[in-house]
């Protein structure tokens, strides 16, 4: 069976990149010893994937990934066990049964929700661009490309702004580029609150694609 | 970074330890003698044991700037609060690390500008063999093995602690602890010629300090609870220490001297140990450390019982360190099983002449039938050591690299192709010959660094083949390790005045710089020949005579005289040789063990 797993992370395994992250896991479930699926051939590793990469630095309370398990267990009991040997920063939020024949997390993976919090009031100018049409900025590259079609809601609150943006692996968003918009450049402190996924033509979080099971 | 799992964490300790690795945390995460004295000292309740690594150029610019001190990763405390400052010396190039690291903590780097309140900063390691070139950095050095001695002083330190610490009065009872070296004791008499005079003790320290051993090795504290890494260091996983020590005698070698006596661990004791840290950590990959694995009188047993326990849960078993000619291919095709590892060799030189004069061991035949077998087995990624400027070298044995590499070529293109798999990917390295303390070769000349470069382009020409790599260590690089190698206490204010100019992370291609050591050394007014290139005779008194490992003079000069001749002596589990250890305790004694 596949299982979807939603995380969040905080303190210092916020400073790690996406490879650290699913080593990270692949470490916890087998010290969990979970019966999870090995792949074929030489180098047998955990059959799992990640819904999003998420870029160092960032926290998170909605992040995904999916493992195959060789055999069925309840959702509630790889919940638990997970949470026993996790490292103090990463935390199991939901894990749920992903349907047969689901695509790959990946695959669905369409917006995501963030929180950015900065150290000075950012209303004004964050609902200046919520009002407009189009809004050029340059990426870390220096290219110049119009951000605001890829926010697709959004709020502002003093000094938080919260918004959804494309994430699909045709079109992502880092909302890094808002902190030129918002706050000219000062940098804010990054929290994945959610991800959505395109499913059955509806936009829905991830979590609502799996379904809790237990042990009978 | 810090807040892995598996730290230990810890209120109000009596005795604050910061354990310091002079490199990056990548690094010095992959010691294992660190991790072991983490849990030995984190053991005792008085002791709260806190990692420190070398923050990397940018890090340590930025901490500089905004005026911020180096701090442990536990704690967050920063160096000079602490009660000791504990370094792991493996390499000669990580000395400049050292004071950078000093340096960012807040502490005064030379031991005498050191007031009562900052830290005791002392070290252990197996550049301790010759630590003279830092004596004036350190309170104290270590020397030996650290698991039980670490108690032993920091009971000390916790009894002055009590009473109201006086530095000098600690440092006088502490020498008296058996493998407690305390520099700062010790009067230092050159000749006329640069050699050393004599090496006076006073404040009742001992004339000879002799290194501990832990009294049983299997018994010891072994890692049972290795923090986890979140980021990819060099040897992120389980690693199993089978056996200290080493028989074999390669006259080169420093390690294989003093590790001595060999001592082995049961296999049953490791197999549990690997389950112990597998349940708490999660690694997939299993790695036996020693300095010559195969000689592991139970490897068979070890392997078949790592096998039997984690195969199934697709733990891979892999060994470093295996001698050309004992290694069974049965062995290796079982622990290839799970997954598929290239195999590394060290025949060292080329031809079997100066095989025999180093003493290492191994014919030609021995090589190219266990090539052979493990490519039939389905390797296909080889990997040579060998070594330059080796005493009485020529370029004959260069030619001998040459035609090794050759031979083995032509064995995998003998396989038949659906046998084999995939191409050819030989990668050849040699490093350069540097005369270390307590080796039968302590006595030689290093190679110059002219010649050495000379020998490397030599052999980059000649191993311009299809499937093959050249690698070279840096020629001057190994000059400044064979200056410091058998270097006196006068190297301190080099090591000083290059640090001064910016050097750190010695070790690190984009990080050294030539220059800083060249300006050192021509405003120390240091002879570098004099270190590095010079032959020393045979009666000279070397900088480290009063640190005793053990091993007698006269057993090295006999092995250097051997060499001289190209007689070798066979590995001690035949016949001891009598290297010093026969009246220690060794257990070889009396021939195969």
């Amino acid at each position: 069976m596949r299982a979807i797993i939603k995380y969040s992370r905080k303190g210092s395994a916020a400073y790690i990149s996406h490879l650290d992250m699913q080593r990270a896991f692949a470490r916890a479930l087998r010290r969990a010893q979970l019966p999870v699926a090995f792949s074929e051939g030489f180098n047998p590793h955990i059959v799992m994937s990640f819904a999003s990469p998420l870029s160092v630095g960032y926290l998170t309370k909605g992040d995904y990934l999916e493992v195959k398990f060789k055999e069925e267990i309840s959702t509630v009991y790889i919940m638990k066990r997970l949470n026993a040997v996790l490292p103090e920063d990463i935390e199991v939020l939901y894990c749920g049964e992903l349907e047969e024949g689901a695509p790959k997390l990946m695959a669905v993976n369409s917006s995501a929700l963030y929180e950015l919090e900065y150290d000075c009031d950012i209303e004004e100018n964050a609902k200046k661009f919520f009002a407009a049409e189009s809004f050029v900025a340059r990426d870390r590259k220096g290219r110049e490309i119009d951000v605001r079609p890829m926010v697709l809601k959004g709020k502002a609150d003093k000094n938080k702004a919260v918004v959804l943006v494309c994430n699909s692996s045709a079109k992502a968003m880092n909302p890094v580029i808002l902190d030129k918009v918002f706050a000219d450049g000062r940098q804010s402190k990054i929290t994945r609150i959610e991800t959505y996924a395109n499913y059955k033509g509806r936009e829905i979080p991830f979590y609502e694609t799996g379904k809790v099971t237990r042990d009978e | 970074m810090g807040g892995e799992l598996n730290i230990v964490k810890k209120q109000n300790a009596d005795i604050n330890f910061a354990l310091c690795f002079p490199d990056v945390y990548e690094v010095g995460m992959s010691h294992l003698g660190s991790a072991i004295l983490y849990e030995v000292l984190n053991n005792d309740e008085h002791v709260y044991a806190q990692r420190c690594y070398a923050p990397w150029v940018d890090m340590g610019d930025a901490l500089k700037e905004k005026g911020e001190l180096l701090c442990s990763l536990e704690e967050d405390r920063p160096l000079k609060d602490f009660d000791f400052v504990g370094f792991n010396i493996s390499y000669e190039m990580c000395y400049t690390t050292i004071l950078y690291m000093l340096e960012l903590g807040g502490i005064p780097l030379f031991a005498k500008d050191r007031g009562e309140d900052a830290p005791i900063v002392m070290a252990g390691g197996s550049c301790v063999v010759n630590c003279e070139p830092v004596a004036d950095f350190f309170d104290f050095f270590v020397i030996g093995e650290g698991e039980e001695i670490q108690t032993e002083f920091t009971d000390l330190y916790y009894e002055h602690k009590k009473k109201g610490f006086i530095k000098s009065e600690f440092l006088k009872e502490v020498c008296k602890i058996p493998g407690i070296y305390v520099p700062s004791f010790y009067d230092i008499e050159y000749n006329g010629d640069g050699t050393v005079k004599s090496i006076t003790p006073k404040n009742g320290a001992p004339a000879k300090m002799e290194k501990r051993i832990v009294a049983d090795f299997d018994g010891t504290t072994k890692v049972t609870r290795p923090i986890l890494p979140y980021i990819n260091t060099v040897h992120d996983r389980c690693v199993l220490e089978i056996m200290r020590g080493c028989t074999r005698g390669c006259r080169f070698c420093q390690a294989g001297y003093i590790y001595r006596p060999l001592r082995e661990r049961k296999a049953d004791k490791l197999i549990a140990q690997a389950e112990q840290i597998i349940e708490c950590t999660g690694y997939d990959e299993i790695s036996l450390t020693s300095l010559s694995s195969s000689d592991y009188s139970q490897i068979e047993e070890l392997a078949e019982g790592l096998l039997e326990e984690f195969s199934e849960k697709k733990i891979s078993v892999s060994l470093p360190s295996m001698r050309i000619d004992n290694f069974k291919p049965e062995i290796a095709e079982k622990l290839q099983k799970v997954r598929h590892t290239g195999l590394t060799f060290a025949p060292e030189a080329g031809t079997q002449r100066l095989r025999d004069v180093i003493n290492k061991n191994v014919t030609e035949e021995d090589i190219f039938r266990t090539v052979k077998n493990a490519m039939l087995s389905g390797t296909n990624t080889i990997k040579l050591y060998f070594m330059m400027g080796l005493p009485t070298e020529t370029y004959e044995d260069l030619d001998g690299i040459v035609s090794v590499v050759k031979k083995i070529r032509d064995i995998y293109y003998e396989i038949p192709k659906d046998k084999r798999r995939g191409g050819l990917n030989i990668t050849v390295s040699t490093s350069n010959f540097v005369p270390k303390p307590v080796t039968a070769f302590q006595w030689e000349g290093q190679d110059t660094v002219e010649t050495l470069k000379q020998k490397q382009q030599y052999l980059k020409q000649k191993l311009k083949m299809k499937g093959v790599k050249y690698a070279y260590h840096d020629a001057y690089l190994s000059f400044l390790e064979g200056v410091i190698a058998r270097g006196d206490r006068r190297l301190s204010a080099v090591i000083y005045s290059a640090y001064k100019k910016g050097s750190r992370f010695d070790s690190w291609q984009d990080c050294f710089k030539k220059e800083y050591y060249d300006e050192a050394f021509e405003e120390n007014n240091t002879d570098t020949y004099f270190y590095a290139n010079r032959p020393r005779s045979l009666d000279e008194i070397m900088p480290y005579s009063m640190l005793d490992y053990h091993i007698d003079e006269s057993f090295l000069k006999r092995e250097l005289e051997k060499a001289k001749q190209g007689i070798t002596t066979p590995d001690c589990r035949q016949g001891c040789h009598g290297c010093g250890w026969q009246k220690n305790g060794c257990t070889m004694v009396g021939g195969v063990k």
